[in-house]
């Protein structure tokens, strides 16, 4: 007898058998129905679908055979699949040298006749034969033969096919459990508490967050019913009509605060979501409890700040408010006493006339301090009242609230055509007699300071008001800094004033959601300041009330 | 209405009532004037006085015991049928509240903002009504 030698490429032959996944598998009526063809269309007693493995043969499926698989140095097909492109004869292996002494020969089942077809991958990997097996030597016709290599590739087809559908549902399967991984991992590590509960109130499902803050074991609440574990009064009470309105089909959340065993009281959001089965009958409620204890806390402390700042906003207005008055009385006794000094003393450049100016300039100074803290403080207490306004109106108001500055100073103020606008008149008349005051205010010495106002209104309906004059101007880099509240660029004994005319104008412009600010100035030729209000401004809510 | 005769002045504090009395005479007023330093003192003069010499009556809003409010209030009934007496209130507030509350009281005839100069004493001397805008 002559063993089969091991075909070339054995390790990888064997390897794309296994890739199959074919061997050792159970029966199947498709490989079954071949190895019937295979013996009707041969009429041989014995056919076989067999698998070529490293030391066997197996069988996929039998006729007429009892063995499940044979040693492979026996295996008339280890023979075969050295010729993947034809069919092996034997016509009578008594007279064959390869198999005449092979025990399948000389003993059970009497092989004298055998014909196999290889089995063959497209990729040239002959893995086993549909094979017909006689006990008497004969021969097979054309056609019987290429039948048998018609069922060995339909054999290939099916086990690439039945490979192939292992694959996706092992695909398949684990792509599920990853997801019922996630899944249950969601639930049961969430920081919310969540629960299924039936239409019978009973518990079938917590998670761990869920134990954890009513401090008991899933055994203790799983199966029992919401009444054990919260009490009958609160049920009834609270979790009844609202579970009720879930199982009625309606999302249901309310919030609630509950003292849990675990945890101690906190305040919670309770929500029910009715579950429906497949046929849309409601078959549950999840329950979820969302934790918000810490929010709570964080509202009550931010509230407490809000309202110590409001407080000491108001503490600070009145503080303000009551100094300024209490000084209000001392400045003037000294201007009024210091003045009626100045007068007795002679006007001549003598040390104590110096001195009572300075007195006398100090108490000035002062005095207009107070009077721009005082518009200052009024400003922000001001409910603003937003009504059409004549800009020419104003602008003649402000030229009589000015009378005795423009007279001093010989100023001339000129005023355009001027538009109306939207706002608050006292607010704006303000604002416009700062920057027209400023106007005459910074002009250097000896010169007659020209002041003019004028409007234009942009396309998209914001009005411009420009104020410009030909004083020291401003120098640059400083246009923004003069806004700030007690900026003055300038010396005092030159240029009065408190340094808070701006930023009440700055004030006022907020007010009316509007801007101010320096469109242009160079130092000695001037400056334009321009207010833009936008067409339809809408009245500030008064923050702090009085 | 004949010239004032006298002026009162009600006011806490002395030193502004030294003053006020330079700017009236100043302007060459040779009449009584007539200094209360608060309230009730002022009222207990009303009270007995006979009221018959034209007055002007310079009132303090901020004092203490009674604000120069109270004491319009109070002074009403006293000196309201008499024409020959005008009130007018004399104060370092220039708040626009304090104005409103001042020009809605009727018995009030006007406001003068301090301090007080003899421009507003000669005007008032010359008959003219002193106005709400806080002007002297």
């Amino acid at each position: 007898m002559q063993a089969a030698l091991p075909v070339p490429n054995e390790s990888r032959r064997l390897e794309r058998l296994r890739s199959l996944g074919v061997l050792d598998t159970v029966p199947q009526a498709a490989y079954d129905h071949i190895t019937s063809l295979a013996s009707a269309i041969c009429d041989t007693p014995i056919a076989l679908i067999s698998m070529v493995d490293t030391d066997r043969q197996w069988f996929k499926s039998r006729v007429g055979l009892d063995a499940a698989q044979t040693p492979r140095e026996l295996a008339f097909c280890a023979h075969a699949i050295h010729t993947p492109d034809q069919v092996m004869v034997v016509n009578d292996a008594l007279s064959d040298v390869r198999f005449q002494d092979n025990p399948l020969v000389t003993g059970q089942p009497d092989i004298r006749f055998y014909a196999g077809a290889p089995i063959v991958t497209d990729d040239g990997f002959a893995l086993g034969t549909v094979c017909v097996i006689d006990q008497h030597s004969r021969s097979l016709d054309n056609s019987q033969l290429a039948a048998l290599q018609s069922l060995a590739k339909l054999v290939l087809s099916l086990m690439e096919h039945d490979a192939q559908r292992r694959a996706m549902d092992a695909e398949r399967e684990q792509a599920a459990a990853r997801e019922a991984e996630v899944q249950s991992a969601l639930t049961a590590a969430g920081l919310d508490l969540l629960s299924f509960v039936d239409t019978d109130y009973r518990y079938r499902y917590v998670n761990r967050c869920y134990l954890d803050y009513w401090a008991k074991s899933k055994s203790d609440i799983v199966g029992r019913q919401i009444p054990e574990l919260v009490g009958e009064a609160v049920f009834i009470a609270v979790v009844k009509p609202h579970f009720d309105r879930a199982l009625s089909g309606e999302e249901v959340a309310y919030e609630a605060e509950i003292d849990f065993p675990g945890k101690g009281r906190r305040a919670v959001e309770v929500s029910y979501l009715p579950v429906k089965d497949a046929q849309g009958a409601i078959s549950g409620v999840v329950v979820r409890a969302h934790d918000i204890q810490g929010i709570r806390l964080r509202e009550k402390r931010l509230q407490t700040i809000v309202e110590q700042l409001e407080h000491k906003t108001l503490e600070l207005q009145r503080f303000v408010h009551i100094i300024s008055h209490d000084l209000r009385e001392p400045i003037n006794t000294i201007h009024n006493f210091a003045s009626l000094l100045a007068e007795d003393v002679p006007d001549s450049p003598s040390a104590p006339r110096s001195y009572l100016k300075f007195v006398l300039d100090g108490s000035q100074r002062l005095k207009i301090l107070l009077d721009d803290l005082v518009e200052l403080l009024v400003l922000d207490r001001h409910s603003a009242s937003f009504t059409s306004v004549d800009l020419n109106q104003l602008a003649s108001n402000v030229r009589d609230d000015l009378r005795s500055a423009l007279e001093a100073s010989g100023a001339t103020l000129e005023v355009q055509l001027l538009h109306t606008v939207q706002g608050d008149a006292t607010l704006l008349r303000i604002l416009l007699q700062n920057l027209v005051s400023n106007g005459i205010k910074f002009c250097p010495k000896g010169h007659q300071p020209v002041v003019n106002i004028a409007t234009e209104v942009l396309a998209n309906g914001t009005t411009c008001l420009r104020v410009s004059d030909n004083g020291i101007g401003i120098p640059s880099g400083q246009s923004e800094r003069i806004f700030e509240t007690f900026t003055r660029l300038n010396n005092k004994r030159d240029f009065a004033g408190s340094g808070l005319g701006l930023s009440i104008c700055r004030r006022i412009a907020d007010l009316h959601q509007g801007t101010v600010q320096v469109i242009s100035s160079q130092p000695g030729e001037g400056s334009c300041f321009e207010l833009k209000l936008p067409a339809c401004p809408s009245e500030p809510s008064q923050e702090i009330s009085k | 209405m004949k010239a004032f005769e006298r002026f009162v002045l009600i006011d806490d504090n002395e030193a502004d009532n030294v003053f006020h009395e330079i700017m009236i005479r100043r302007t060459g007023f040779t009449g009584d004037i007539l200094i209360f330093m608060s309230g009730p003192e002022a009222l207990e003069f009303f009270r007995t006085d006979e009221l018959s010499l034209t007055t002007c009556i310079f009132l303090d809003i901020n004092m203490p015991l009674m604000s120069g409010f109270e004491v319009a209030e109070e002074a009403a009934p006293l000196i309201a049928g008499k024409s020959s007496i005008v009130l007018v209130m004399l104060t370092s507030s220039g708040s626009p509240d304090d104005m409103e509350r001042a020009r809605s009281m009727k018995i009030i005839k006007g406001y003068v903002t301090k301090p007080l100069g003899t421009a507003a004493v000669s005007a008032l001397l010359e008959g003219a009504v002193p106005t709400f805008d806080g002007k002297s």
